[in-house]
């Protein structure tokens, strides 16, 4: 017997929830082009069925952008068709989903490079460098 | 374990996580999946992965008592790493009887040691209910009772974590007839802060994000039993996604009717996620996969106070506190919203301690 073959049925029909979110974004990105104020949603905390969500995801389109983390489990990170919404998903190993959020955002912090990193690339390439210089 | 003046010299998390491969995008991650389970303002990811970052590894002592040890089951059951197992590089676990290598005498030194080296600045986690009947003899651990060995971990710590509803509530070793005169942590101890964490066993998410909460913002908010309300401040039944056939008072009568197979409301067989506060219906279980409920079966109250004594699992919670069916049915057929009412209701009992 499969999970399917199992008579017990939920509801599956879009509540409303999206378009309400829908009018929040739409503030959210006028705050971000007055005071350059940017905004995070948790999805995860919010009582959205699937349907919900994917009739968010439908309302908000396809953007240019697609990143890929890979850092135990993979991160998808996706601007959608509204420059400046994005939708992050990290996932874990096992690819279920952890979070799942809306940044509304010109550049989502998770993309970007974190200082402490950048000394100590800069750390490590010299060091490399130096390697280099006694070979030759 | 770390000396007393290793203790000063130790290197942040940010620095010591970096050079063995763990990236800040990875810690972001971390951040960003406990600030979503614990209901934190989404924008608190980034402030907790700096102050993680600036942190050192954070001594823990684990006491173990009278408990089956399924609460230790549940935060390591992982066969692999995971996100939530990332918590394990961010304290320094310096005694845990049932995972430490070392045995007999040479364990209770190390307890003693980080007692020592970390004065005032260790977490003691407890699972397990204390036996204090004829001066505690019904559970000892190494000759010592744990009522002893409580009090003198107790002493130094910083704050207490007791995981599980038996460290929390007495639990199971409570329950009546109570042969070994059961409590829980908080009835023994009076002068540290005491976080709650209960169920049978707890959600490892739920103790993840604790444990890093403490590590960054310090002690979450706590509801009236000492739970952490961003996990605690919610009944199952206000995020249960059967609730909508509630608000129409449609119910299963047996768990094999026709409302069983439509996956109604199980408050008839006697679901008690009305009066229950966890996070089972949003964070889940099994590596998120479903919960009792979502599995047919209503939900026991493993994580409120001597769940065990209070009656039937299959009984439906008394009239007169939540109403019939029948009348919740002629109540939403009416278009009353009595779905937000029975919510502010349980906060109500959960406010006044009755929940």
């Amino acid at each position: 017997m499969n999970l399917v073959d199992i008579p017990v049925k939920t509801l599956d029909k879009p509540t409303g929830m999206a378009s309400a979110l829908l009018v929040e974004l739409h503030g959210h990105l006028n705050r971000l082009l007055s005071s350059g104020e940017t905004h995070l949603i948790d999805l995860m905390s919010l009582p959205l069925s699937e349907a919900d969500i994917n009739e968010l995801a439908d309302l908000l389109g396809v953007g240019e952008v697609k990143a890929t983390i890979s850092s135990i489990g993979s991160s998808s990170i996706r601007e959608t068709a509204y420059s400046g919404i994005w939708w992050v998903t990290h996932y874990g190993d096992d690819d279920k989903v952890l979070s799942e959020l809306i940044e509304v955002t010109l550049v989502p912090q998770i993309l970007v490079t974190h200082i402490d990193e950048v000394r100590h690339s800069a750390q490590m390439m010299a060091n490399s460098l130096s390697g280099q210089e006694n070979v030759n | 374990m770390m000396t007393e003046e290793q203790v000063e010299k130790a290197e942040t998390l940010g620095k010591s996580l970096i050079s063995n491969g763990v990236s800040r995008r990875t810690f972001l991650k971390f951040c960003s999946t406990v600030a979503s389970a614990m209901a934190l303002p989404p924008a608190a990811a980034q402030a907790m992965a700096e102050k993680l970052s600036q942190a050192t590894r954070q001594s823990v002592i684990w006491l173990s008592f009278q408990e089956c040890t399924g609460c230790t089951e549940s935060i390591t059951r992982s066969h692999k790493p995971t996100l939530e197992s990332l918590i394990f590089d961010f304290i320094s676990l310096d005694y845990h009887h049932t995972l430490q290598a070392a045995s007999g005498e040479a364990a209770e030194h190390a307890r003693e040691e980080a007692q020592k080296a970390h004065k005032g600045k260790y977490i003691l986690i407890v699972d397990g209910a204390i036996p204090v009947k004829d001066d505690g003899v019904y559970s000892t651990i190494a000759g010592i009772t744990n009522l002893q060995m409580l009090k003198d971990v107790a002493k130094d710590a910083m704050a207490i974590v007791s995981v599980g509803t038996c460290a929390a509530f007495g639990g199971l070793p409570k329950a009546s007839p109570n042969p070994t005169g059961a409590v829980a942590v908080s009835d023994i101890i009076k002068d540290k802060p005491i976080i709650n964490i209960p169920g049978c066993p707890p959600i490892p998410v739920v103790m993840t994000g604790v444990l890093a909460h403490v590590l960054t913002f310090g002690i979450p908010e706590l509801d009236i039993h000492g739970r952490p309300m961003a996990f605690f401040g919610e009944s199952i039944h206000d995020r249960c996604y059967r609730r909508p056939f509630y608000d129409k008072g449609q119910f299963a009568k047996a768990f094999d009717d026709e409302g069983a197979r439509k996956g109604w409301c199980l408050y008839e067989v006697g679901c008690k996620g009305p009066v229950t506060y966890n996070a089972c219906a949003t964070v889940k279980w099994n590596n998120g996969t479903s919960f009792p409920i979502q599995s047919g079966h209503g939900c026991i109250g493993c994580s409120e106070p001597d769940f065990w004594d209070k009656g039937s699992f299959y009984k439906a919670l008394p009239q007169g506190q939540w109403g019939s069916a029948e009348g919740i049915a002629a109540a939403a057929a009416a278009g009353a919203a009595l779905g937000i009412g029975a919510a502010a209701l349980a906060k109500v009992h959960q406010n006044k301690g009755e929940g």
